[in-house]
This record gives C-alpha cells, sequence and structure tokens, in this order.
C-alpha cells in the first residue's frame, strides 16, 4: 500500500478498500493540519477542520478528477474551512504573550530556547492580525513553502491574484512587524529609565 | 526603474516570486539604490521570520489517535456509502428485470398479433356452430335418448 501513488489509493478508495483511505489519511494528516493550524493557531480546532477536510474527501472522492493532484485538492478544502471558520469567529484573534505556553503546549522544536518561541509567538500575533485571504496566501506560500501557481489552484484564484495577495500581505506585515519592534524598542527605553529612576 | 516601480516588486523579489525579466530589473535598480536595498533586507528578514513558523506549535495527533477521532465521523459516511452501493445495485438488478419482463410481454404480444382478437375469434366460432347446424342434414341429425324418448313420452295413468 505504502508504494502506491495517490491516484491509486484514490481509486482503490473509490472500489470500497478502506485500507487505501486510511494509507491516504497517513500520507496527508500531518501536513492537513499544520496548514490548519497556521491559520488558525489552536491544536484542537485545527484538528477538527483536517478531520473535516478528509471526511468531505471521502464523500466526494467519486467526483474528483484522478488527473489533479490530490494534495492541492485536501489543501483547497482545509484553506477553505479554516478561512469560513476564521470568518465565523470573526476574523483575528489577538493572543497575548501570557498564553504563549499554552498555546505553543511546551512543543516547540527541540533545542527551541524561550526567547525562539516568544519571538515567534509574537510573529503568529502579527500574522493573526492579518485578513484571512492574507492569512492563507501566507500560510501556505512562506510557511509551507508552496508556489504561488499551487496556491492560485489551491484558492481558486489567478496567479496574478495571488502575487497581489503575497505583495499586500509582506506589506502589512512589515508595517505591523515594524510597528512591534518600535513599540519594543520604547518599552526598552521606559524599562531603562524606570531603572534610572528606581537607583 | 525608479524606487516607486521596484517598492510594488520587492516583496516578492525577498520571496523568489518573481519571473526572471522581472527579477532582473527589480535586482539592477536594487544594486544601486540604497534605500530600496534596505527595504528588501528587512522584507528578507520578515520572511525568515514567518518561515520559522513551518512545524512549529502543538505537535499534531498521532496517527491513531487522528483516525480513532476520523474513524467516529466516517462511520455513518460509511454506512451511507455502504447503502448507497446496494441500492445502486438493486435499482440496477430491478431495471434489468423490468427490461426483460418488458421484453418477455413484448414478445407474447407480438406472438398474439397473428391470432384474432378474442371478440371475433367468439363470433366467428358461434357463426361456425350456426353454419354448421343450419347445413346440417336430417338425416345426420342425432338419435335421441332412451331418456329423452321416455321424457318426451306420454302416460296413462
Amino acid at each position: 500500500m505504502k508504494d502506491k501513488s495517490d491516484s491509486e489509493l484514490v481509486q482503490a478508495t473509490r472500489k470500497g478498500d478502506e485500507n487505501a483511505f486510511k494509507e491516504l489519511v497517513e500520507r496527508y494528516q500531518g501536513r492537513a493540519y499544520w496548514v490548519a493550524f497556521n491559520m488558525l493557531r489552536n491544536r484542537e480546532e485545527s484538528i477538527d477542520i483536517a478531520q473535516e477536510a478528509f471526511l468531505r474527501v471521502y464523500r466526494s472522492l467519486d467526483r474528483f478528477d484522478i488527473k489533479r493532484n490530490f494534495y492541492t485538492w485536501l489543501y483547497q478544502i482545509v484553506t477553505n474551512l479554516s478561512i469560513d471558520h476564521l470568518r465565523r469567529k470573526g476574523v483575528s484573534k489577538s493572543v497575548s504573550l501570557d498564553a504563549v505556553g499554552d498555546l505553543d503546549g511546551g512543543h516547540g522544536r527541540p533545542g527551541d530556547g524561550i526567547e525562539q518561541r516568544e519571538l515567534r509567538e509574537k510573529v503568529r500575533d502579527v500574522i493573526d492580525k492579518l485578513a484571512p485571504k492574507y492569512k492563507a496566501v501566507v500560510a501556505l506560500r512562506d510557511i509551507e513553502g508552496l508556489s504561488c501557481k499551487e496556491i492560485a489552484r489551491i484558492v481558486g484564484t489567478s496567479h496574478a491574484t495571488v502575487r497581489w495577495r503575497l505583495h499586500r500581505a509582506r506589506m502589512i506585515f512589515r508595517k505591523l512587524w515594524e510597528k512591534e519592534e518600535s513599540l519594543k524598542d520604547t518599552d526598552l527605553d521606559d524599562g531603562g529609565e524606570n531603572e534610572d529612576e528606581l537607583l | 526603474m525608479n524606487c516607486s516601480d521596484a517598492k510594488k516588486l520587492l516583496t516578492l523579489f525577498a520571496g523568489g516570486d518573481l519571473e526572471e525579466a522581472e527579477f532582473t530589473r527589480v535586482n539592477e535598480h536594487v544594486a544601486s539604490c540604497p534605500e530600496c536595498g534596505k527595504l528588501l533586507a528587512s522584507l528578507r528578514a520578515d520572511r525568515e521570520l514567518v518561515a520559522s513558523l513551518k512545524s512549529s506549535g502543538p505537535e499534531p495527533p498521532s496517527f491513531g489517535e487522528f483516525w480513532d477521532g476520523l474513524s467516529e465521523k466516517l462511520a455513518p459516511e460509511a454506512r451511507r456509502r455502504l447503502l448507497r452501493k446496494y441500492l445502486h445495485r438493486a435499482v440496477r438488478a430491478a431495471t434489468v428485470a423490468a427490461v426483460l419482463l418488458v421484453a418477455v410481454v413484448f414478445l407474447f404480444h407480438v406472438g398474439d398479433d397473428k391470432k384474432q382478437p378474442v371478440e371475433s375469434s367468439v363470433e366467428e366460432g358461434v357463426i361456425w356452430i350456426e353454419s354448421q347446424t343450419e347445413n346440417q342434414q336430417p338425416g345426420l341429425e342425432l338419435e335421441e335418448c332412451e331418456l329423452c324418448v321416455d321424457s318426451n313420452r306420454e302416460y296413462d295413468f
């Protein structure tokens, strides 16, 4: 089963082979989870979205065009479900640094220091402020490393629109990050003054 | 290319998302413009920050955990799929049976066409009987049975 291509597994599932579908899930559950997590930033919600995406895949398997990439289709479903979820929740939620420990769940990369983890949470805070359509292209291009053409197929738009959204998203990120940095500098300056006063 | 044009493409340049021709033009401009060069460095740093998020965060569930959750959601769907499959087969079988039935009825009907309709057959039968009785010769009359003869006999009491 492991050596079979995605399309072979899809065809086998259509014929009622449950193990073929299980293999597809095993192959892509991690990626589906991370795509959802990069947009939702919540483990349980991301698992739910990934499972819902596989459920929809299972339901629509008979209509799937075997010439298409399976993972592009899966990413498309995960991304759309995540965008819908964000819209239902009222777009972005701001997460304080106090919650970083809980969000990261103590599962950062091995060898990560607290500073690195805090820095990544700050980056996520800034990305959270982006509108869902910008967040989607940033997650798929800058985090997952997909090409603009693949993203165009996933989000169902043109290559030019993806490039435009990427440009806008990166510019907004730049401005927000600059603001974040200047706030940090101000905090440090204030901290210094206060320390001076204390001394 | 001036700074205004370059700034529209720098974000894509930083991410390696430009076509070759655009890339060359922006590259030439950045090499000679310190301001755009500075912005490009910031954009590249941003991109590295964002890229560092890949696979960072709470670990995804194990496959077993994920599959168990998915199986629960899949169970009714799998049942429906199975039901649809059997229903599809049943409909196919019923269609074949219906076609066969129609074919059999059709064949019998074609055979019946050679015969006369029932009503005309009855009429013909009546005409035939009448003609037989009309044409009956006196000598060919059936002999009366004894009982009939007896029943016609007159008795003196």
